[in-house]
């Protein structure tokens, strides 16, 4: 039992750690959260399933139409809830995309019905589950695993290497001297966050088929969002992802083990003791506030 | 001085409104102007800690709902009365508020809103899962206190009770926010540093607004659980907590009147229009987005015109992002 | 007694030396300048009295009392004001009400008493606004009394500031950098008014400056401070002369210039 309890934790440890990765890159950048980043998650989702099962796209088609989206919306929430409010306070920031998380699932509410009514998303992979030992493989889980790497992989290659990257890399260092050496850093900025939205939409659609698709399901997310950026110390990737896939793993332990309704606060409890205890998670650097 | 004598004028008037109100108003609308009153002191409550003492906590809806649940809990299984029911309540939540309050002794800004987010969805999920006690997902019958005994009508009873808290908070509110004490909270809130120079104890005032905050939804709470006869976790979730921060920001952060407008404005629109959830999230969540970018001091800075009734000192700076956005959780 | 006393004071921020061994030790009444250059510790050595920094070794003194460790509030409430550099006042209080912060360690006022109007709210705070509008009157502010804290221009802050410390009613006065930033009248003005402070209240002032010629002009003695280090201490002209001053003062200004 603790080999698979392990297995299928990475599996869910590998949805949360791209969600907490997008989080980050738009922290980083712009030393705000996105409180509405769970909606990019839930919209994908449920964008994914519109292409796919209702207006039968190919699969390789909604997919990535379903990402697009939520890159686009990521985007359109920097314009309208950020932009606007780039000199005003945290709390300004945080209500503001608070505020944008409730419009985006009161239309996601609207348009795909209300609680109750959850979507199922069909498999996307038919192959039977591998079994090796006790542990049990379902072919989705792996196609999770694999597709979580690999774009955790292209996102790597692309911060580090591309010319995009490096300028987000830049100007997320430091937006002054990144606007003296000719960086556009507003459209920089769009960009991050369309991005920072699009990495939780790839988590979404590969999720998708493991778990049912309803308008309340971006809050849990952003929570264990929370706390896997808060786990790697928040301004970390590196430590975002092993902070998502330790989540993963200790919330399916203590479902396994104690009762299945811990795993439902087990990020809560996982956040509090972080912050009280550790505010600097594994890997983050203490900074040094000036008075 | 003319910033506390100049709201007396108007004062009057609006208490006599109330006051008389009942006997034009038909059940349903005095059922919605108690629940005014009720919302007006969770808003004030609020405002005290996030508009004045800058504490941005997702608390209160949670300490709204440990009111509620305690003094109805108090009642129904300590056979308390209603009396001793919603002091003692309130009371508890404001020990819970001082709980909540300590991780704000050591985080700022993003990192307190992430911790009591997590505390208020961890009250939610106890509701729910310790059905024992609280009845889970369906709730409680709550009881009431017994104005037939009284010779008065049981709604009428209720709405001039939570007129009479309503009006003693906001009078208490008021001379906080007039004393050295709500001027300490608005000092920690600007400069930390500076206050503390100044001598004032971070932990103290910090303590303080969030006690004081979660003795005001907790009272709240009980009076909401009372006027409802019933108590529900649904009623205390995550759109509970937009719904309180529509109310403060609509109406205006660091404003004691501010509170009660937004209360008034976000409870008219959410009972006129009785839309269902989806048009209600996108209402509320666009009028909290639209208000912070094109009227971030709230409807109360539109009462400012010469010999307007109404002068109180707005303690609100909306357009400042200074010291406050160190990326370091801890405080200096 | 000493107001102020600080013995062999050492403070190393991450491996770094603030300040090491640092003794000073300021008398009533006085006027104490502490110059250096740049990055000597002058503001780290402000921030061990007033109790932001503590130091890894040494004492401080207030009057006989060992207050090292204390925090901040608790050595504001001993009667130590400060001014910080830049202008801090609380924007959105006015005037007057950023003035009565300066009486908060007099009054005592909690939550309850606030919240029933109870007669000692009232009457500290009519006792507050008093001692609050004498105080903006000793630095010539009055006038501004009912404007916003964060309407005033840099030089108008600065005055209310001063007035904000001294209605703490201090025994010790810190001031960082008061003269940055000011048009020579206002320097004279505030060379005056330091003077008057001494003078009339009888506060001792601790001084940090950049700038030379205020400290040299009203301070009863100067503290030089050099890497960390004390390096001179002793009436203004005399340390203007003594060499391992000129060297180290003057020598980097040279090489800034």
């Amino acid at each position: 039992m603790f080999v698979n309890l392990l297995v299928s934790g990475l599996a869910n440890g590998a949805v949360y750690a791209l969600v907490a990765l997008g989080l980050v890159v738009v922290y980083k950048a712009t030393a705000v959260v996105n409180f509405a980043h769970g909606e990019g998650f839930m919209l994908a989702g449920l964008l994914a399933y519109s292409l796919y099962v209702l207006a039968g796209l190919p699969y390789g088609l909604a997919l990535p139409a379903a990402v697009a989206g939520a890159c686009l919306l990521g985007m359109l929430t920097e314009r309208l809830a950020f932009r606007p409010l780039i000199r005003a306070s945290v709390v300004s920031l945080v209500l503001a995309t608070t505020g944008l998380s409730f419009v985006l699932k009161g239309i996601a509410r609207q348009v795909w019905g209300g609680r109750g009514s959850d979507l199922a998303f069909p498999p996307v992979v038919a192959f039977q589950p591998l079994q090796i030992g006790e542990l049990i493989l379902t072919g989705q889980s792996l196609v999770v695993m694999g597709g979580a790497v690999a774009t955790m992989l292209l996102f790597l290659l692309f911060f580090r290497y591309t010319l995009l990257g490096k300028m987000m890399r830049a100007t997320a260092e430091n937006q002054r001297a990144a606007a003296l050496v000719g960086i556009r850093v507003e459209r920089i900025s769009t960009i991050t966050w369309g991005v920072g939205v699009a990495l939780g939409g790839v988590a979404a659609v590969l999720a998708a088929p493991l778990t049912l698709l309803y308008p309340d399901m971006g809050g849990p997310l952003l929570i264990r969002a929370f706390a896997a950026a808060l786990l790697g110390g928040m301004g970390s990737l590196a430590g975002a992802v092993l902070g998502g896939l330790c989540l993963g793993v200790a919330e399916n332990l203590a479902g396994g083990y104690v009762d299945t309704s811990v795993t439902e606060v087990a990020p809560f409890f996982l956040i509090i003791l972080v912050l009280l205890l550790r505010p600097q998670g594994f890997l983050g650097r203490p900074e040094v506030v000036k008075v | 001085m003319g910033g506390l004598a100049r709201p007396l004028t108007l004062l009057p008037v609006l208490l006599a409104l109330a006051v008389l109100a009942p006997a034009v108003l038909n059940p349903y609308l005095r059922f919605v102007v108690t629940l005014f009153f009720i919302y007006a002191v969770v808003a004030l409550g609020l405002n005290l800690l996030l508009g004045y003492a800058g504490q941005f906590a997702f608390a209160n809806a949670a300490f709204f709902g440990w009111g509620a649940y305690a003094t109805s809990l108090l009642q129904l299984r300590l056979d308390l009365p209603f009396v001793l029911a919603l002091p003692l309540g309130a009371l508890l939540t404001a020990g819970v508020g001082a709980l909540v309050g300590l991780p704000a002794l050591r985080l700022r800004g993003l990192y307190l809103a992430i911790v009591t987010l997590a505390f208020g969805e961890v009250t939610y999920w106890a509701m729910i899962h310790w059905a024992g006690l609280t009845g889970g997902a369906s709730g409680l019958k709550a009881p009431a206190p017994d104005f037939t005994a009284l010779g008065i009508p049981q709604g009428l009873g209720m709405y001039y009770l939570c007129l009479a808290m309503a009006v003693l908070l906001y009078a208490a509110a008021w001379g906080i926010v007039h004393s050295r004490v709500g001027r300490a909270f608005v000092a920690v809130r600007d400069f930390e540093v500076a206050a503390q120079a100044l001598s004032v104890n971070l932990t103290r005032a910090k303590t303080a607004a969030f006690v004081l905050s979660a003795f005001y939804a907790g009272v709240a709470g009980g009076l909401h659980s009372a006027t409802l006869r019933f108590v529900a976790p649904e009623s205390f979730d995550l759109f509970q907590m937009v719904l309180q921060f529509a109310m403060v920001v609509v109406g205006g952060l660091g404003s004691v009147l501010g509170s009660a407008l937004g209360a008034a404005l976000v409870l008219g629109l959410r009972e006129s229009l009785r839309a269902a959830v989806a048009t209600q999230e996108i209402l509320f969540g666009g009028l909290l987005i639209v208000c912070i970018v094109f009227l971030p001091r709230g409807l109360v800075s539109l009462l400012r015109w010469p010999g307007s009734p109404w002068i109180e000192r707005l303690h609100w700076e909306p357009r400042r992002r200074g010291r406050e956005v160190a990326t370091w959780p801890l405080s200096p | 007694m000493a107001t102020l006393a600080l013995e062999r004071v050492s403070v190393s921020f991450g491996g770094l030396r603030a300040l090491t061994g640092v003794d000073l030790t300021v008398a009533p009444a006085e006027i104490r300048g502490l110059i250096g250059p740049n990055g000597a510790g002058k503001s780290t050595l402000l921030n061990v009295i007033s109790g932001l920094t503590v130091p890894q070794e040494g004492r401080v003194r207030l009057g006989g009392d060992d207050v090292t460790g204390l925090s901040p509030d608790r050595i504001a409430a001993l009667g130590v004001a400060r001014t910080f550099q830049g202008a801090a006042l609380f924007p959105t209080m006015t005037v007057l009400e950023n003035v009565m912060m300066g009486r908060h360690r007099h009054t005592r006022t909690g939550l309850l008493g606030a919240a029933v109007f109870s007669r000692r709210m009232r009457e500290e705070e009519r006792d507050a606004r008093e001692k609050a509008e004498a105080a903006l009157a000793f630095v010539n502010m009055l006038e501004f009394r009912d404007r916003l804290g964060g309407e005033l221009s840099y030089g108008q802050q600065r005055s209310v500031e001063i007035a904000r410390a001294l209605a703490l009613e201090p025994r010790l006065l810190l001031l960082d950098e008061p003269a940055a930033g000011l048009s020579p009248p206002r320097v004279a003005a505030l060379d005056q008014l330091l003077q008057r402070v001494r003078d009339e209240k009888g506060i001792s002032v601790l001084v940090v400056e950049h700038v030379l010629r205020l400290v040299m002009e009203i301070s009863d003695s100067v503290t030089v401070l050099n890497s960390g280090q004390k390096i001179a201490e002793g009436r203004p002209k005399d340390v203007c002369a003594d060499p391992a001053v000129i060297t180290a003062y003057l020598g980097t200004r040279r090489r800034h210039a």
